[in-house]
């Protein structure tokens, strides 16, 4: 399907900080947002809607967006929100554009894991029957995901793959400070883990001369793991199969990949799942390919809502020929969207 | 709009206190296989599902949508805009088929409120957590303070509020879908105790589970079928601090300024200028009578200094316009589902699907969403013919 009015990236912004108290969420979120409009040349008054992405678990509050909406700047402005990944609101708000609905729309994700538990946090979207007493989270779904990953395939390039994620990461001016790395589960290990950072980010999207996005595509899997492949991510493949047909490229057309899963092993999973690596070849193929998350990924620095809008802003700002970024979202990348970002 | 689009299926479960014998999904499912067989379409037909969960609190668990409402194989993605959630659902559909992203979406909103142990210890967690929290703001202590403020102003008394809310509560009783509806009299209402002054028992919405769900499409599928058309739609959001809104050149709290703003723009969009003579329908998503009362001035119905003997005439009948046929949200409020169940309503009313609570002659029906502090506001127009 041939997309109705293509959409432009005319400003980005985010910031990435660990456990700083001297700002309160809205003051962040505000100063992010007034960044990415100062990056796009424009003001507020420019802004047709707001696309917010936060979870009231994560911010700590029910319904939080009734405080911290306004300081995305949904102040008598259409607003929505998704309880969802940053990345699905991209694909909304550029949705709202080519539906002829707005001409500029901010959006705006944000999270604060250093005021609470992450992994508790988690643990609240699973069965609080069947699933919640095998204390299950997040990070022992990606545990899981590995285990199935390295008893299917091998851990050939496994240390590769982890050091060229580090080493990315370290040369990524904007990471998150690593102190706060998540304790690993087996069989994870510390370097393949992802840095919990409080980040707010924030984008412009419009019909300006800026990187465009051409593809967007969803994928969604079954709710409980006992019926999901753990060593292979389907909704993803869907996800970023819909995004490339819709933008017209093929995967090895592709210059960039910036892949947001919360370790090492989702990475790879999702690279597999974009068609850039045969599977079981996904470890080999991180490491070598300085194209896969040169931003470091969740290494440098991530957040559930906020981890696909981070990895959204760190492509644009590589300024890549054609780029593709992959997110999952709740729970345990149930969903996945995809989004194509060209150079016009 | 170059290509219409409307609604072709709804579907809505009973909605009562608790169903402590059905699981969320068994809920969805219920209004998800009404919805399809009112359309005559099979799930392979939807082209997206979006779901309408509000604060997860409620429901004791997060992201209950991903295992109730999602469905495998399909774009899936969740809105959350408080008691606008359902509506604010709609109108992402609608953003979604106009993008060009497919032709027909299932849009399920979902409450089960009723697993919480009191709504109200949940709503308190809405406000400020240092400033507002320990003096025991509500949905109800919020609603007060605005009903204060109206009494204050211009003359509201006790009996304004309960002549709404009794209406609505006797017009529920030709709802089957609102379990346990009875018709209650001005003096019932005012016989009912305090909950938050002047807010009484039986003036505030009950606490509600259940689900809601409708099918958006358009091209030959809307076209061969009944459809409410969707003629006109607006969303707009305001600050939360009730403080900021009290004196400021937009309008006041009680002008619900974004709710204003986004009837303005569906009026714009379906030719509409004179509201009043012109809607068969209000769905309105007011909990509480105080917000229906500000609702009317908002919706260009009165004026807002004429607006309590608006409120006199609405209450004696004498407004040519049929509001909450249903009962509206005074008689059953599944947060989540409440503003998808008003849109689900107008849909019905266009339709002539509304059985004993149809109004005669329906041609154009408004549904109202209402979010937050009064704050996220949505406005749907639905009509019969073809826009």
């Amino acid at each position: 399907m041939v997309l109705k009015q293509w959409v432009s990236v005319d400003g980005v912004a985010a910031r990435m900080t660990r456990s700083d108290a001297r700002l309160s969420l809205p003051e962040v979120i505000f100063a992010v947002v007034s960044e990415a409009l100062a990056d796009a040349r424009c003001t507020m008054d420019d802004i047709d809607g707001i696309v917010i992405a936060a979870h009231d678990l994560i911010d700590g509050r029910s319904l939080s967006s009734m405080i911290t909406g306004p300081a995305a700047g949904a102040y008598l402005r259409d607003e929505i929100r998704v309880s969802e990944d940053g990345l699905v609101a991209i694909s909304l708000a550029a949705a709202r554009i080519q539906a002829g609905e707005a001409a500029r729309v901010v959006v705006a994700a944000w999270g604060r894991p250093g005021e609470g538990d992450v992994e508790r946090s988690s643990r609240a979207a699973f069965d609080p029957f069947t699933e919640q007493p095998l204390a299950l989270s997040e990070t022992v779904v990606s545990a899981l995901r590995a285990a199935a990953y390295l008893r299917e395939h091998s851990a050939r390039g496994r240390e590769a793959a982890a050091a060229a994620r580090q080493e990315r990461a370290a040369a990524n001016p904007r990471r998150a400070p690593a102190a706060g790395a998540r304790p690993p589960v087996y069989p994870l290990r510390p370097e393949e883990m992802g840095v919990p950072a409080d980040v707010a980010a924030a984008v412009v999207l419009g019909t300006g001369a800026g990187p465009r996005i051409t593809g967007v595509g969803h994928g969604t899997e079954p709710a409980r793991l006992g019926e999901r492949t753990l060593a292979a991510l389907p909704g993803a493949r869907a996800a970023v199969a819909a995004a490339l047909a819709r933008s017209g490229l093929r995967a090895h057309q592709l210059d960039l990949v910036e892949l947001g899963g919360p370790t090492l092993f989702d990475e790879v999973l999702q690279l597999e799942a974009a068609g850039l690596a045969e599977p079981g070849t996904g470890l080999a193929g991180y490491a070598a390919g300085t194209w896969v998350n040169p931003s470091g990924g969740a290494a440098a620095g991530d957040c559930h809502p906020c981890g696909g809008l981070l990895r959204f802003v760190e492509a644009v700002r590589r300024r890549p020929g054609k780029a593709l970024v992959v997110a999952g979202s709740a729970v345990a990348s149930q969903t996945t969207t995809a989004v194509i970002i060209e150079e016009p | 709009m170059s290509d219409p689009l409307g609604i072709i299926g709804v579907g809505q479960t009973p909605y009562r206190k608790r169903n402590p014998g059905l699981s969320a999904g068994e809920l969805v499912r219920i209004a998800v296989t009404e919805a399809l067989a009112d359309a005559g379409v099979g799930p392979d037909a939807i082209d997206c599902v979006i779901g309408g969960v509000a604060p997860d609190a409620l429901s004791g668990i997060a992201d209950i949508d991903k295992a109730a409402i999602a469905l495998p194989g399909k774009p899936y993605f969740r809105i959350n805009t408080g008691g606008a959630t359902g509506s604010s659902a709609l109108l992402a559909a609608k953003t979604w088929i106009e993008a060009g992203r497919g032709d027909v979406v299932l849009v399920v909103a979902l409450e089960r409120m009723g697993q919480a142990t009191t709504a109200q210890s949940i709503f308190n967690t809405i406000f400020d957590p240092v400033y507002e929290k320990d003096f025991v703001l509500t949905t109800i202590t919020m609603a007060a303070l605005r009903a204060t403020m109206l009494m204050r102003r211009d003359g509201f008394a006790g009996e304004h509020w309960a002549g709404i809310a009794a209406r609505n509560f006797t017009q529920a009783t030709l709802n089957p879908l609102v379990v346990g509806a009875k018709a209650r009299s001005v003096q019932d209402v005012l016989d009912s105790p305090v909950l938050a002054w002047p807010i009484r028992r039986y003036e505030a919405c009950p606490i509600s589970e259940g689900a809601c769900a409708v099918i958006v499409a358009r091209g030959e599928l809307a076209r061969s079928r009944s459809t409410a058309w969707i003629r006109g739609t607006g969303a707009y959001s305001d600050t939360y601090a009730m403080g900021d809104r009290m004196r400021r050149p937009e309008g006041s709290l009680i002008e619900m300024v974004p709710l204003r703003r986004a009837a303005d723009r569906a009026y714009r969009e379906a030719g509409i200028t004179d509201p009043l003579a012109q809607v068969d329908v209000l769905e309105l998503q007011a909990p509480f009578a105080i917000i229906e009362a500000m609702a009317y001035p908002a919706l260009g119905l009165s004026d807002i200094d004429g607006n309590r003997r608006f409120v006199e005439d609405v209450i004696a009948g004498r407004v040519p316009i049929a509001i909450n046929p249903s009962g509206g949200a005074q008689a059953a409020n599944p947060v989540s589902a409440t503003a998808l169940i008003r849109v689900a309503e107008a849909a019905l009313q266009v339709r002539g699907r509304a059985g004993a609570r149809q109004v005669p002659d329906a041609r154009l029906a408004l549904a109202t969403g209402q979010g937050g502090a009064t704050q996220f506001s949505t406005v749907v127009l639905l009509g019969s013919e073809l826009p």
